[in-house]
């Protein structure tokens, strides 16, 4: 016989939610099994990303941030159309910081303004994204939501405060709920009760559990996440069986850690990649918590989320993974001279005669001569070198430090110039690949629209059919499967009853207790010890 | 005691109720709303129904104009039921019969099961702590010229089998007078110890034969109300009975902030005698009520939580709210009750429950000792719901206990309207499922003064049941009425206006109110939810519940469930006790043997520290809604909401 892994088998799936209309429409959701375990079950829907623009240009964000998209901060049509077109979004986040009344307070009818516009320019769901004041967001959504009767937008968040107003309103006119509450299965559940019990059809509903930034919370997020999705997915709890929206972006790239510059916190590195891969942590962290729709703002950290998650879903290699693409200029940080300075006297010797301060400090000085040599061929050992040399100069107090002066700026010159001619030959040869690229990139998919179109007229009316019916056999086939699967599990619970069973028989017809315990000795046993009686 | 048949109609209901009843209470009995908000004085006048056959008693008032009473009009609330009965509740509008029945859920009231002193008595068990004897002795001459003392022990071990005798130095004072004044024919009361071997302690001694008169008085000290209780130590009865708010209530509504003060500068000494004086008011009252002559009591016996019991006695109860949580003394010593300033005369002997823990007092401990419930074999959950709750399960084999803070708002406290159960109470209400007008029934059918624990249950519970609040307590601001309104930013429903109300303004409860009654029952569930999985037992091994708490005189059980302050269970396997506090200060008045058993009862009982319990948050976040967030748990709610949902759909 051969090896055979223990699956865990579930009580109940998440329910598939669909965002968007038509063929803009995208589905989340609907897996069987907990976050990337593929292997017990399905996962119909990859977890999706959406890219988040803001309804007003951000005077706050990092450089790192602002990059990609400098060209575009202040048109938010524009920018949804840069992030679907030129980086692949899932779907669309608009921030409506504007409307904030503590800012710029905008009224509805401003940012149903936005919204038409943005959703003009674009061919993905939209996610609007309130204020987290409960009373402007219930205007504004409502009015966002009356004004874009059967969009299928999704809109949040949506408190237990504001869950009446919205959410009559977003049945009303067909769209999606995203119902927050702060870090609480408990409370989650509670929220998604009452909009169930308001009417609010049961796909039309996501969870958005608060997210916490990376160092700011993630912990309790991720806990709470779990949480929910085992009983969703364990115990069958069908009131937490949707899936989950984290607004990462915005938490990660407000942190403090993420807006230093390098002369702020030179320690922390390169400020691109510091945020770049702080989002992408973070995102990697909340997939694995079980998250469904992941709201993230920089186009680098959205690449590798996407090619993790590829990974995941369909297997590869992660060393095909390209590394972060820097946009920024380099940034020259001497990690050397702030590296704090090694004690690496013993003790022991520390205490022993003054005799030995002689012998040591000889092969220190040894070493500095080789020194110069050895910096010119490899650079980054100069870290090493500057440890070795310390606690000589330590000891040898004024003696060596000019040398070794002399020798750094020399040296790092040295290692410098290589480097910038090879970065900027690599950068050159990039840019021809790119725009090559680019050429033909464009001449194919001019030719592929043209045949799409034709096609496309003519499948339209077909493909809305076959559509409907797939559905329809998707949700019989659902319950099917689900049903299929209850039943699996309840046969192989008999089975592990009757192997528990069969398994514990055994030892106890073989050594019989002389007095078998009731369960009432053992609730007295319990209490005794807890009572320290024993 | 004769009883009849009432009928309603339309909603063909039927109700059998003794003679004298009156038609607004048989009609809540029967499940059956009839607009009524002034409690059954009969000012409103909302309360019209027809009698179509039969007789009843009075009913008529100036509300009712002289046509209207030739149509057979008359007031529920004033008509006493005289013979069977049919009657008509008039319709404002046609209402489908079906949305007439949605009405409330069915009842399952609970009275207060009495302390049965019968069976205590054939148990043997009846040894009262305090008991008189008559002494007649052989007056002294020239040939016997022994001690008064010796003379009178001599007389009680000869004619008595009294032994093991001591003397209180204030009786020995009084004697010598006394014992001439009355020819040497006296009555002595004795204090019998609580263990066997102990000595039997001479606390009074009076002229004449005075063993016919022997009175206690038990004093239940609550974090919010104290109760008292003059005995009659012969019979058994309770003479008189009166409650009064605890006068620390003004500096902080729960232990911890209590202690707090406590802590500071002479606040030990003013916590002290805040309860001190509560108690004396009390004292003075039932004393007065009960016509009793003060100098005929002979014992008061105490039972409260610890902190209160600490506050009380004096003793710095600063140590019960620091890790790990230690008490002064479980238990305490016989004191003379003069000692610590009650009004009392100088014999009478104050005997405190013993306590457990720092949050599970002697209040608890009296009230198991006092169901029983530690000599059951049957696994039993107790609750005693008060401002800091405890909570006990087990049999006579093991107990466990831990105590949860629910606040003040069973009691009446931290509600707007809130108040104890006493006169002008609204302690049952029901409500019109379409114009959403009240029926409140008030202690003493009085205009409604404010609300008492039980009727905020059956308010909150009813108007859950009916779609009037949500899950979270919150008022559904979409409905057609004027009672639903928006005060100071928080909206309340008026139970009674003004101008029918007993109170200079109106009566309401508000979203706050509600709150408060959701936290204070949250702790609670959670509170037994955590201690059963301790144990490894869950709600569905409870073999029956036993529910004590200072309510008015009667709950109805299916409502705290409706709530989900009690787990859905039968509503048989509820037994409703009252203040249980109260009935073991009482008990212990009563009977010796049961003092006995403290001690290997405490040795019993385990405590769980909730704050310690890693789950009980948890817990308690999913309990802080109507009726839990697991609402599976509670089925026969359940099945009724959805039956109700989808009657309304059609």
């Amino acid at each position: 016989m051969g090896f055979e892994i223990f699956k865990e088998s579930y009580a109940g799936s998440i329910r598939p939610i669909t965002l968007g209309k038509g063929d803009k429409a995208v589905t989340v959701g609907g897996e069987s099994c907990l976050p990337i375990y593929t292997f017990e079950g399905e996962v119909p829907n990859k977890p999706k990303i959406a890219m988040e623009i803001w309804d007003m240009e951000p005077t706050d964000w990092s450089e790192a941030a602002k990059k990609p998209f400098e060209d575009v901060l202040s048109d938010p049509a524009a920018w949804a159309k840069k992030c679907v077109e030129e980086y692949g979004a899932d779907m669309i986040v608009l921030q409506l910081k504007s409307a904030d009344p503590n800012g710029q307070d905008a009224s509805p009818d401003e940012i149903v303004k936005t919204v038409q516009n943005v959703l003009g320019a674009i061919d993905v769901p939209l996610i609007l994204w309130g204020t987290t004041n409960n009373q402007k967001d219930e205007e504004v959504l409502k009015k966002v939501s009356e004004s874009f009767d059967g969009e299928n937008l999704a809109l949040g968040p949506v408190e237990d405060d504001n869950h009446k107003g919205v959410g009559a309103s977003v049945m009303a006119y067909g769209h999606t709920i995203i119902a927050s509450s702060p870090i609480d299965v408990n409370l989650a559940k509670q929220l998604n009760i009452l909009l169930e019990n308001l009417g609010v059809p049961t796909d039309r509903i996501l969870i958005d559990p608060t997210t916490g930034g990376l160092g700011y919370g993630l912990e309790y997020s991720y806990s709470v996440m779990e949480r929910i999705k085992m009983a969703a997915l364990l115990q069958g709890d069908d009131k937490l069986q949707y899936p989950m929206i984290n607004n990462l972006g915005n938490e990660v790239w407000r942190c403090k850690e993420a807006n230093q510059t390098a002369d702020d916190a030179p320690e922390l590195g390169d400020p691109e990649r510091r945020g770049i891969l702080m989002e992408a942590v973070g995102a990697v962290t909340y997939l694995m918590a079980g998250s469904d729709i992941l709201i993230m703002r920089h186009p680098e950290s959205i690449r590798m989320v996407k090619e993790f998650i590829d990974l995941n879903m369909e297997g590869g290699s992660a060393q095909d993974i390209a590394p972060i693409n820097k946009q920024l200029a380099d940034v020259d940080i001497d990690y050397a001279s702030m590296a704090p300075e090694p004690d690496l006297t013993i003790e022991e010797e520390k205490k022993a005669a003054p005799k030995k301060k002689e012998k040591k400090a000889e092969p220190a000085k040894e070493e500095k001569k080789a020194e110069p040599a050895k910096e010119k061929k490899a650079a980054p050992k100069k870290e090493e070198k500057k440890a070795e040399a310390k606690p000589a100069k330590e000891e040898k107090k004024a003696e060596p430090a000019p040398a070794k002066e002399e020798a750094k700026p020399a040296a790092a010159e040295k290692a410098a110039a290589p480097k910038e001619e090879d970065e900027a030959a690599k950068k050159k040869a990039e840019e021809e690949a790119k725009a090559k690229a680019e050429q033909e990139a464009k001449a194919k998919a001019e030719e592929e629209e043209k045949k799409k179109k034709e096609a496309e007229e003519k499948k339209a009316k077909d493909e809305e059919e076959a559509r409907k019916k797939a559905e329809a056999e998707e949700a019989a086939k659902r319950e099917d499967e689900e049903r299929k699967l209850r039943e699996k599990r309840a046969k192989e619970r008999e089975k592990l009853h009757k192997k528990q069973e069969t398994a514990e028989a055994k030892p106890e017809a073989l050594t019989p207790a002389q007095e078998q315990k009731s369960h009432l000795d053992k609730i007295v046993e319990r209490l005794d010890r807890v009572h320290r009686r024993v | 005691m004769t009883t009849y048949n009432v009928s309603f109609q339309p909603h063909e209901k039927q109700i059998t109720v003794e003679e004298g009843e009156s038609l607004l209470r048989a009609a809540m009995e029967a499940g059956v709303h009839i607009n009524a908000s002034c409690g059954g004085e009969g000012v409103c006048g909302k309360c019209r129904l027809i009698v179509e056959e039969g007789e009843v008693e009075g009913g008529v008032s100036e509300q009712l104009s002289q046509a209207d009473v030739d149509k057979g009009y008359r007031l529920a609330c004033l008509s006493g039921v005289k013979s069977d009965l049919s009657v008509r509740i008039p319709t404002e509008s046609y209402i489908d019969a079906k949305v007439l029945n949605l009405q409330a859920t069915p009842r399952k009231t609970a009275r207060i099961k009495q302390l049965n002193l019968e069976d205590l008595k054939e148990k043997g068990l009846f040894v009262p702590p305090v008991e008189r004897v008559y002494v007649e002795m052989p007056v002294p001459d020239s040939m016997d010229n022994q001690a008064d003392v010796t003379r009178l022990v001599d007389a009680l071990q000869r004619d008595h089998k009294e032994h093991r005798i001591e003397f209180d130095l204030s009786v020995i004072r009084k004697m010598p007078d006394v014992l001439r004044e009355a020819d040497f024919k006296v009555t002595v009361t004795i204090a019998r110890p609580v263990r066997e071997d102990g000595k039997n302690r001479i606390i009074n001694i009076q002229p004449g034969n005075t063993t016919d008169r022997n009175y206690a008085i038990a004093i239940d000290i609550g974090t919010t109300t104290i109760y008292g209780q003059v005995i009659d130590l012969i019979s058994g009865e309770v003479l008189a009975q009166y409650g009064d708010f605890n006068g620390q209530l003004s500096y902080g509504e729960d232990i911890i902030s209590r202690i707090v003060y406590a802590e500071k500068g002479n606040g030990l000494e003013k916590m002290h005698s805040l309860a001190v004086s509560t108690i004396n008011n009390v004292i003075g009252k039932i004393v007065k009520k009960s016509g009793v002559d003060k100098d005929e009591i002979s014992t008061i016996t105490f039972a409260g939580n610890t902190t209160m019991t600490q506050l009380f006695l004096n003793v710095n109860p600063r140590y019960i709210r620091r890790s790990p949580y230690v008490p002064a003394a479980n238990i305490y010593p016989p004191f003379k009750a003069v000692e610590i300033g009650l009004e009392l005369p100088d014999h009478v002997t104050a005997l405190v429950y013993p306590q457990v823990s720092s949050y599970v007092g002697g209040d608890i401990v009296a009230g198991i000792m006092g169901s029983g419930m530690y000599q059951d074999e049957e696994l039993t959950l107790y609750m005693d719901i008060g401002t800091n709750a405890e909570v006990v399960i087990g049999n006579k084999d093991w107990l466990v206990c831990a105590a949860c803070s629910a606040g003040p708002a069973f009691e009446g406290g931290g509600i707007k309207l809130g108040m104890r159960a006493a006169e002008g109470a609204i302690e049952d209400f029901s409500i019109d499922p379409v114009t959403l007008e009240p029926m409140n029934m008030t202690i003493g059918n009085v205009r409604p003064k404010g609300i008492c624990g039980s009727g905020l249950i059956t308010c909150v519970a009813t108007m859950f049941e009916m779609g009037i609040i949500d899950s979270r307590g919150k008022f559904n601001r979409d409905l057609d009425t004027s009672r639903i309104r928006e005060a100071d930013g928080v909206y309340e429903y008026v139970l009674a206006y003004e101008e029918v109300s007993g109170v200079d303004r109106d009566v309401v409860i508000n979203e706050i109110d509600i709150d408060n009654l959701i936290r204070a029952k949250g702790a609670i569930y959670s509170g037994c939810q955590t201690l059963l999985a301790e144990v490894g037992l869950s709600i569905h091994d409870l073999h029956r519940i036993i529910m004590a708490g200072g309510f008015g005189s009667y709950i109805d059980l299916e409502k705290t469930m409706t709530i989900g302050l009690l787990p859905e269970i039968d509503a048989d396997k509820v037994t409703f006790i009252g203040n249980g506090s109260m009935m073991g200060a009482r008990m212990s008045a009563l009977t010796n043997s049961i003092r006995r058993d403290v001690v290997s009862t405490l040795n019993n009982m385990t405590n769980f520290e909730l704050s310690e319990t890693k789950s009980f948050m948890d817990n308690y976040v999913a309990a802080l809604f109507l009726p839990h967030t697991e609402q599976d748990t509670f089925p026969r709610l359940k099945a009724r909401l959805e039956e109700r949902r989808k009657k309304l759909a059609q």
